[in-house]
């Protein structure tokens, strides 16, 4: 895992000073409430409708235990015992006082941790895959180019005002984990037999109010060619994204008016400007992180193990629970252990701090030292034997982490919705709650199988609600919280934006209208086929009519 | 709790801000305090009075004693007292739904 070098330590702690010196300053009246505000945004601290909020950066979605440890002590320290872990593979705390948060960022930075760049219109945290290192199909670890462009880009001088934010995805495996259709810019790391090993460029998706799936503009990009590749998308962006109108500021809508082709060539040119007076630090400075991501010292194992294969067959709990949560290593004997944030009933994404400490202890135990943030909010240890997972179970369960519902209709995507966010229309929450003690832990829902529910606030879609199989939208209608239902969206490899079903739902009403598309689902679905393979099948008509009648 | 939905204009006005410490959710009262509850927030009928109360709040703005002022639609309670009206102003006065346990309610006891 990556450590802070000395620059970096000096960088934060400067920050963390000035920062000091800023609240220090509002509260004595010398900054307006409006300088301020940059200010604070600048150090991730927003203020929400009943506190202020704290959204704290996890890089690419890694965590070692000691660093769980440190959010876990925060969030008893100075929260309310609690932390939220968010769609972008960060964490929130909701009831942080003013004065607090200086301690709390230096809290944060005995860990190499702090809050820069999570809010504001600049590059924000880099997401990634969150199996990197351990999933079957990756090509490579995405990390370290994770961490490549996540040094480029902190307090990058250029690009630190952006017509608007600014967000950057990296997967290397086929199998799209890090939703980089949806991002900004996605990247793909492929090995291409000709050309060898290049990144597919993906430029201009997102979701909000105009979402897209984004267009490829680089099919084959050398990876010694990164960084000023993304410099040129940047700089174009810079310059000609808008600034007039912050609901169109994002890239896609450049790229969009643009025309993805038009768009591609800019690009290139401006790449074929700046890439001779480019050196090859980022090649040797990629060697450098790379040698921080050793890979763990993984036992030589038999694929299967008796003890594990035993308490599957005795313990039908454990066995649903393997079957659900798991997903394959790269290693034998070794296995991903998703623990999703979704208990029944449960608000996505919430995590105590017992939780956390028992996720940190398991990891140290367990899981060499490594913990991970997906971000469909749950957590990861991507390296486990198969035979301590009886073990890890037995812990799991103690601290309620252990709903075997990973990818099912109870496992939620939810944004902090109008219960928290000050930006919100309707809450989402309580939707996620019902549709959970609805379905979770039923053999309806084993039976349904694979079904992403995904659920915004408002249309800023923090919730992802247009990249669900079944998206939820909450809006305010005349005072009364309605909710519109999208269907067939995806965020995978398979990306696609949900259509809207038609007329919304009230509060109760949409959790009906979940049930009759499942039944509709259900009722239509050849063997073995899930409800997106059977939406894009048999298309709108039949889900609508369940939900409307004929018409 | 009452987070349903009417959006009724109401006939009055009720002045709220974050506290800047902690930022939690105030109203102006009468005597030109802060209060946890919109129930002790001074009801304006007028838009002159609205005007007054929003000046006063905005002068401890600047004073660095609340941060995001806003007139916000109320009606009277059965009792006479202030309730904001929209749902977002409800759960400001009341805490997140989803955590009952750290409501407004809940801390005062």
């Amino acid at each position: 895992m990556y450590r802070y070098d000395e620059y970096d330590e000096v960088i934060v702690r400067k920050r963390i000073a000035e920062f000091r010196a800023a609240v220090s300053r509002r509260l004595s009246g010398e900054l307006s409430e409006e300088e301020f505000k940059l200010i604070r945004q600048m150090n991730g601290v927003y203020l929400q409708l009943h506190a202020y909020m704290l959204r704290v950066a996890i890089p690419y979605g890694s965590l070692n235990p000691r660093q769980m440890r440190k959010l876990a002590d925060i969030a008893r320290r100075f929260d309310r015992g609690y932390g939220h872990f968010t769609t972008r593979q960060n964490i929130q705390y909701n009831w942080i006082a003013l004065a607090d948060m200086p301690d709390v960022l230096e809290a944060l930075a005995e860990v190499d941790m702090h809050a820069i760049q999570t809010s504001g219109n600049l590059i924000r945290n880099v997401t990634a895959d969150p199996y990197a290192g351990a999933a079957v199909d990756e090509i490579d670890d995405p990390r370290p180019y994770a961490e490549l462009i996540r040094q480029w880009s902190t307090l990058h001088p250029e690009f630190s005002f952006l017509p608007r934010k600014f967000k950057i995805a990296v997967t290397a495996a086929p199998h799209d984990r890090a939703a980089v259709r949806f991002h900004d810019i996605g990247l793909i790391l492929r090995d291409d037999p000709d050309l060898g090993r290049g990144f597919e460029v993906i430029v201009g998706g997102g979701q909000g109010r105009t979402p897209f799936v984004g267009p490829t503009i680089r099919t084959h990009l050398p990876e010694a060619h990164l960084l000023p590749y993304l410099e040129a998308i940047l700089r174009l962006y810079n310059e000609h994204g808008r600034r007039d109108n912050a609901y169109k500021a994002r890239i896609k809508i450049l790229v969009h008016a643009l025309g993805a082709e038009e768009f591609a060539r800019q690009v290139e040119a401006e790449f074929a400007r700046i890439l001779p007076q480019s050196d090859d630090l980022p090649v040797r400075e990629l060697a450098r992180i790379r040698a921080h991501f050793v890979t763990p010292d993984f036992e030589a194992l038999p694929a299967t193990d008796p003890s594990f294969e035993e308490a599957r067959r005795r313990d039908p709990a454990f066995a649903r629970w393997v079957d659900r949560n798991l997903a394959p290593h790269k290693r034998p004997g070794y296995a991903i252990l998703n623990i999703p944030l979704k208990p029944k009933g449960g608000i996505p994404g919430d995590a105590t701090a017992e939780q956390m400490e028992t996720v940190a202890d398991l990891a140290e135990r367990y899981g060499h030292d490594d913990i991970r943030v997906t971000h469909e909010q749950n957590l990861v240890l991507p390296h486990v034997r198969l035979r301590d997972l009886p073990a890890v179970h037995e812990a799991l369960v103690a601290a309620g982490l252990a709903t075997a519902n990973l990818g099912l209709v109870s496992d939620i995507i939810a944004c902090p919705g109008l219960d928290y966010c000050v930006l919100a229309n309707a809450r989402s929450i309580p939707i996620a709650q019902k549709l959970s003690e609805r379905f979770a832990g039923t053999a309806r829902e084993a039976a349904v199988g694979e079904l992403h529910i995904k659920i915004s606030g408002c249309i800023n879609a923090c919730g992802h609600h247009h990249a669900g199989h079944i998206g939820i939208l909450g809006v305010d209608k005349k005072g009364t919280e309605m909710y519109q239902l999208t269907l067939g969206g995806s965020a995978d490899e398979s990306a696609a934006i949900g259509e809207i079903t038609g007329r919304g739902f009230d509060a109760e009403g949409i959790i009906d209208a979940v049930e009759t598309v499942i039944d509709t689902y259900l009722a239509h679905r050849d063997a073995g086929e899930t409800f997106l393979a059977t939406y894009r099948r048999i298309g709108a008509g039949p889900f609508k009519e369940a939900l409307y009648g004929a018409h | 709790m009452s987070v349903v939905n009417s959006l009724r204009p109401g006939p009055g006005q009720i002045v709220t801000a974050n506290e800047i410490m902690s930022g939690r959710a105030v109203w102006l009262t009468a005597d030109g305090s802060w209060s946890d509850d919109p129930r002790a927030a001074a009801f304006a009928e007028s838009a002159e009075d609205a005007a007054a109360l929003l000046a006063r709040a905005q002068a401890d703005n600047a004073a660095s004693r609340v941060e995001l002022v806003a007139l916000v639609a109320a009606e009277r309670d059965t009792d006479g007292r202030p309730w904001p009206v929209r749902n977002r102003e409800i759960i400001r006065a009341l805490g997140p739904t989803v955590r009952p346990d750290l409501g407004k309610e809940a801390a005062a006891g």
